[in-house]
């Protein structure tokens, strides 16, 4: 019988963040390309940052899966072709960046928390590069964490940010969690990002952060064992969450169950975000933040 | 420490067998792997689809016993090949061949019988107990009946049964200086006049022997322990026999010299004869002029004196120039003179001379009566003893100065340095190697990752 049992003196294999030196030059050049593309709106990195917004620009060729709602009937009926409306975003746009920090994203290596607080500095070096202001929120509450969320207006805050982001370890959070218990600052926030493993949630709980005027993008982030289990033999799975723990032998039958598994749940994710206009990618810790990212812009722009 | 010999295991041949102990070390691992050992414990935030996955499992199929990972595995290897590093294997490429040469003494004292048994008897009898602690399986055994400059050779763990008898033409001792070499075993009763450098003596010992001591004429002396006593008529007369025409100097000397020792000359004789004088006829006669101990005399030759015969060599007595090398004139052995005059014109010189030299020869020559054995062969020679050769320093024969040489050329002395292929160099490089791997597994699984993982896989 598989063993499954409760323990929660295990220590995480990457609980905590640490930005190379050379990490800032990649987050400026990073947003440099990102802004660069904002200008050529047919661009697919660049689309999701310019769409969504109040001001027009201009048309593009609609692309299925995407919101029937930023669809111009009026142009559909006079060309009989799919265009959506492009706007500007303006000035004062406010952007949220939910960073997950639970305990189940210090699972690595790579560590999925690392890789998720470059992506969150890389979403907010783009905001501000854009004008935007931006708040970083951190969940779940609790733990040794003092302060949860971190407000920037100007590119000098970038300092506090990171320093902000290496603070946060990898701790708390519940297998089962919902949009309240995030308790997130949404107020008049335009764009939301959550970057997660998205494990301890189901679509229902994430996507009515999506509504009118609200974009939402999730970049779901899992480590490699997680998408990848190249194990072979008696394995003792931890859950650092729950602490649960179940002891199974690992062959291929089970890899190859495990890998249908995780894809279902995925493409229920993939699923639900397209029906509702949600930008999601799934990427793994092992792949740098710039690729994570263009993954999840590009999702968006779809 | 101890020093604890090579050892022979299967094929390979262990240095350090000592050091093999330590294979209980990836014994136990493995053991407590097997058994008691948890499996890895892996963080994840996918246990529900793990649980999932279980749910779905035979449950035969759940939970195997948790099988130690490849890590351990390596890891376990490289114990075992470091164990057998340590040990120091070699594979032996060519058996060394050694030999040992055991020299045996046949003088008449080897056959004084002591109670039941001879001392050659005793002697064979202990060399051949010592070469059998001594001697690898693989060496070679060579027993020798060294007579003079020619040695009779039989290989073997016994000798010859018949060299356990007395020969029918008693022995001098062998030249023990020329015998000592390595691997050389001198068998004899009492210790030698030299003492060997790097010969091995066995030696058979013996109590005194009472008997016949010498002869006269017919009258016998024989040593009864304390006493000599004559013995009247104790020994029929002894006969010499001459083969061929011998020059007359020398057959009248040898006449005067029967008569005064109480010998018969018997020109015909074909019995057991105590001196038995030969004349060489070769095909070309040539004049010669010769001499030793004050005189000289002319004449002339056929051939030269025979350097042996069927009881063995015959050591040159007289010779003399011609051209550019030697010619023996006149050999002698045990009971036998071989001479090449043909004639011999009267000595010039002092006549006494010449007689007195020509007694000594046939003195030396003439063959005792049987059973007769000088009396400082027949006193006691203390009792059996091995001993070991003045050249090895720890006194113990099978230490190494005894040692024969290898057949190979390779130097003497310790198994290691016998010729082989060492593997311990081969087997430490797979341990290190299976340790490498074995921490490149551990690591990635603990926090570096592997070229596998970094090959990131994208799901979305």
């Amino acid at each position: 019988m598989a063993a499954r049992t409760r323990e929660r003196t295990l220590e995480l294999p990457c609980p905590s963040v640490r930005f190379e030196p050379d990490f800032v030059r990649r987050l400026e050049l990073f947003a440099d390309r990102i802004a660069a593309a904002r200008g050529r709106r047919e661009s697919g990195a660049g689309a999701a940052v310019a769409g969504g917004g109040h001001e027009f620009v201009g048309y593009r060729p609609y692309r299925a899966g995407e919101d029937l709602r930023a669809l111009d009937w009026n142009l559909l009926a006079r060309l009989d072709r799919p265009f959506v409306r492009v706007t500007r975003r303006e000035t004062g746009e406010r952007w949220l960046v939910v960073l997950d920090a639970s305990a189940s994203m210090g699972v690595g290596p790579p560590g999925k928390l690392q890789r998720a607080a470059e992506v969150c500095a890389a979403i907010a070096t783009l905001a501000l590069r854009l004008s935007a202001e931006v708040t970083i929120s951190v969940s779940p509450e609790g733990g040794t964490r003092t302060r949860r969320a971190i407000e920037l207006e100007k590119r000098s805050d970038l300092g506090d940010l990171l320093a902000f982001l290496e603070s946060q370890r990898a701790e708390g959070g519940a297998p089962e969690r919902t949009l309240q218990s995030l308790a997130l600052p949404l107020r008049d926030a335009s764009r939301v990002f959550v970057t997660s493993d998205l494990l301890s949630f189901t679509p229902a709980d994430l996507l009515p952060l999506a509504r009118s005027g609200r974009e939402l993008a999730l970049v779901q982030i899992l480590a490699p064992l997680e998408l990848n289990p190249e194990l072979d033999g008696g394995v003792e799975w931890w859950e650092p969450e729950s602490g649960e723990r179940l002891v199974l032998a690992l062959d291929e039958h089970a890899r190859a169950s495990y890998a249908v598994e995780l894809e279902s749940r995925l493409a229920a994710w993939r699923t639900a975000c397209a029906e509702r206009g949600v930008s999601h990618a799934c990427s793994s810790s092992a792949l740098p933040f710039e690729d994570v990212l263009r993954r999840s812009l590009r999702g968006a722009s779809r | 420490m101890i020093p604890v010999p090579a050892l022979s295991l299967g094929l390979l041949e262990w240095d350090r067998p000592l050091a093999l102990f330590a294979a209980i070390v990836p014994v136990l691992v493995w053991i407590l792997a097997r058994t008691g050992a948890s499996p890895p414990r892996i963080a994840t935030g996918t246990l529900a689809i793990w649980c999932a996955v279980a749910a779905r499992m035979p449950a035969a199929d759940r939970r195997a016993r948790a099988r130690p990972s490849l890590a351990l595995w390596l890891a376990i290897a490289s114990l075992a090949l470091g164990v057998i590093a340590l040990a120091a294997p070699r594979v032996p490429l060519a058996p060394a061949a050694r030999v040992w040469r055991l020299y045996l003494d046949r003088r008449p004292a080897m056959y004084l019988r002591d109670r039941e048994t001879t001392r050659i008897e005793h002697a064979v009898a202990a060399a051949r107990s010592w070469i059998e602690k001594t001697a690898r399986p693989d060496d070679g055994i060579v027993w020798i009946d060294s007579i003079g400059s020619r040695a009779e050779t039989v290989s073997g763990r016994e000798p010859p049964a018949e060299w356990t008898r007395a020969p029918r033409i008693p022995r001098e001792a062998p030249d023990w200086r020329a015998l000592d070499d390595r691997g050389a075993v001198w068998i004899t009763d009492r210790e030698p006049e030299i003492e060997p450098l790097q010969a091995t003596l066995v030696l058979s010992g013996g109590e005194s022997v009472p008997g016949p001591i010498d002869a006269s004429g017919t009258t016998r002396w024989d040593w009864d322990g304390e006493r000599i006593v004559a013995v009247p008529n104790g020994v029929a007369v002894r006969r010499v026999a001459i083969d061929g025409d011998l020059a007359r100097p020398l057959a009248r000397m040898l006449e005067a010299w029967a008569a005064s020792r109480g010998l018969a000359i018997d020109p015909r004789s074909s019995a057991e004869v105590a001196l038995r004088v030969r004349t060489v006829r070769g095909s070309a006669v040539e004049p010669i002029e010769a001499g030793r101990d004050g005189w000289r005399a002319r004449g002339e030759i056929s051939g030269s004196a025979a350097a042996a015969d069927e009881d063995g060599p015959l050591g040159t007595w007289l010779d003399a120039p011609t051209g550019s090398m030697r010619r023996a004139l006149i050999s002698r052995g045990s009971g036998r003179i071989s001479s090449a005059w043909l004639s011999m014109e009267e000595p010039e010189g002092d006549p006494a001379a010449f007689a007195v030299s020509l007694a000594s020869l046939f003195d030396a020559c003439v063959l005792p009566p049987p059973g007769v054995v000088e009396l400082r062969d027949r006193l006691s020679v203390g009792s059996v003893a091995v001993k070991a050769p003045k050249a090895s320093s720890s006194g113990s024969v099978a230490s190494g100065g005894a040692l024969p040489p290898e057949r190979s050329g390779s130097p003497v002395g310790a198994r290691a340095r016998e010729p082989a292929l060492r593997l311990d160099a081969w087997f430490a490089l797979a341990a290190f190697a299976c340790a490498l791997l074995a921490l490149t597994r551990t690591r990635a699984l603990r926090g570096v990752a592997p070229p596998a993982v970094a090959r990131a896989r994208s799901i979305g």
